[in-house]
């Protein structure tokens, strides 16, 4: 933020800002292959533009900042890949809701990040751009499903970013890269401009290298905007990160956070717990869902919804064409040939779950559970302000690693599918390095409290 | 999932795989439908009730403000030119 404040007062001039950041691209961009599109031309002719404006008349609360946005996200102009073959060249015709936002507050937009595809997967790896890799290990994955956003920040090839979490996949690749990531209450970001992955469970949030930059992303990207209707309320998250006060908080954790979380990543939770308590936070140990036996509970609810929503690529009007002589024939071979395993696998197993014969073993069930842990968690919030946990419950793996053993690879959701199966907003907060690798934590905040959750979050900054 | 049920829905889902692709979707979906059962075994002591609110919009047309030739560059005369289906 004071970088801010040295642009606005022509210390500083927004293209200079920028070219430092195009010089770290250069240099790392090679290596770590965070983004899939990269718009320099377009980036420095909204500088150029900032630039008559410095010292003068800046306007914008992000005046001069660089900001990278998930391919998922449409901004105008620029293609809109999902990091998959089946839209490799579609351009997208419109701006989402939050990219007009952040422009209009004098964000620069340097490119589109990548992700897994149609945002599919926990490590990166699912790509058709090639994976993303871990800034502080190479060999290893960046978590995902946003993983070029949260590496572009992580290593500075950017200064913000944009992703969306429909299970993790903003908390997870921050937690693996160090910086903060925030997944918003459902429904108090538009997703209007977001394609979408599972309905139900889809949000956008922001990444950024400290709390501050969440709390301002967030107080410009929430509120109505007249194009989703399910958003209906807005929240001021700079007055509450302000004045909000760690003393007397109660923060709940529970040993159901904690089954199957590896030995680093549980030392580092036990030094949280000690810190939460130094700022003066009343800890309560709870009873809380035991998330190694719940979390399966949130790819029966995405499976179906994720089928669904990938029904309308067929190759016909647009995206990746097929051939053959009948219209099943030119879809089927559309849809085979230009989506990855990941995302077959996944229509697969949600078409199964619909179908009639077998919907009732486990859809309809898995809605009623649904439900139940929304009771559970409502319950647990009637006597804590917060709940903690690990983000992830092991730390960053070896590319390659896990790409074939699809259950192994979704165990990294285990602790984030919580906040998406029952809409509430979490965030992770970096809470230093074992084995030379960052580690995150989660703090999770009741439905539309999330100005309260990031508030805590500055609190907890640079203590791991 | 039997191969039967596994070819039936790769017809609805309108894919078309490969022969390798195939067999390891098999031999994965055994250890992804153990990993479903295990939710079978989660009880609740209670289910939250929904407060259900609609925010509809008014049935009125609003102007799209972004550039649709972007996805459809090619022009005849006054029209956008799209891809023959067949």
């Amino acid at each position: 933020m004071d970088l801010i404040e040295r642009m606005k007062s022509g210390e500083l001039l927004p293209s200079e800002h920028l070219e430092e950041i195009l010089e770290t691209i250069k240099e790392k961009e090679p290596i770590l292959n965070a983004f899939i599109t990269l718009d320099e031309e377009g980036a420095r002719r909204q500088a150029k533009e900032l630039d008559k404006h410095a010292g003068k008349d800046p306007r914008g609360r992000l005046f001069g900042v660089v900001i990278a946005i998930k391919d998922n996200i449409a901004v105008r102009g620029l293609r809109l890949t999902c990091a998959s073959k089946m839209l490799e060249n579609f351009v997208s015709p419109y701006d989402a809701t939050v990219v007009e936002r952040l422009r209009k507050e004098g964000a620069i937009i340097i490119g589109k990040t990548n992700m897994d595809e149609f945002a599919c997967g926990s490590s990166g790896e699912t790509s058709y751009f090639g994976p993303t890799r871990n800034p502080w290990d190479i060999q290893r994955v960046p978590g995902g499903s946003s993983s070029g956003s949260a590496v572009a920040v992580a290593s500075g090839m950017s200064d913000l970013a944009l992703g969306s979490d429909t299970g993790g996949s903003i908390r997870n690749p921050a937690s693996f890269t160090g910086v903060f990531g925030f997944k918003p209450t459902y429904n108090l970001v538009s997703r209007y401009g977001l394609v979408d992955l599972a309905m139900s469970l889809d949000v956008i949030g922001p990444f950024s290298r400290d709390s501050e930059g969440i709390a301002v992303v967030m107080d410009i990207i929430n509120g109505p905007d007249g194009r989703d209707a399910g958003v209906q309320r807005r929240l001021d998250f700079l007055s509450t990160y302000e004045n909000f006060d760690p003393e007397g908080v109660k923060v709940g954790w529970g040993e159901g956070f904690l089954l199957g979380v590896e030995e680093p990543v549980r030392r580092r939770f036990e030094r949280f717990l000690n810190v939460l308590d130094s700022l003066g936070a009343e800890l309560f140990e709870l009873k809380v869902p035991e998330m190694n036996k719940v979390w399966p509970l949130y790819y029966l609810i995405m499976y179906p919804e994720f089928a669904s929503a990938m029904q309308r690529y067929d190759g016909l009007k647009y995206g990746f064409r097929g051939s053959g002589n009948s219209l099943d024939e030119v879809i089927s071979s559309a849809r085979g040939s230009a989506f990855g395993r990941e995302v077959k696998r996944r229509i697969i197993l949600g078409t199964y779950l619909s179908m009639e014969k077998y919907e009732k073993s486990f859809h309809e069930l898995a809605i009623r559970l649904r439900r139940g842990l929304r009771y559970e968690v409502k319950k647990l919030f009637d006597s804590v302000d917060f709940l903690v946990s690990p983000t992830v419950p092991f730390l960053p793996f070896k590319l390659g690693e896990r790409l074939d053993d699809p259950v192994k690879m979704y165990s990294a959701d285990a602790l984030t599918v919580l906040a998406n199966l029952t809409g509430i907003p979490a965030i992770n907060v970096p809470f230093g390095f074992e084995e030379g690798l960052p580690v995150g934590m989660q703090i999770i905040g009741r439905w539309f409290e999330d100005d309260r959750v990031v508030a805590m979050a500055k609190h907890l900054e640079g203590k791991g | 999932m039997d191969k039967e049920t596994f070819l039936h829905i790769l017809k609805i889902a309108r894919l078309r795989l490969k022969e390798d692709e195939i067999n390891d979707f098999l031999r994965q979906f055994d250890e992804i439908f153990s990993l479903m059962e295990r939710v079978k075994s989660i009880s609740f002591s209670g289910e939250y009730e929904e407060e259900l609110m609609n925010p509809l919009r008014k049935d009125e047309p609003q102007p799209f403000d972004g550039d649709i030739t972007l996805v459809f560059p090619k022009k005849r005369d006054r029209y956008l030119e799209v891809p023959k289906n067949l």
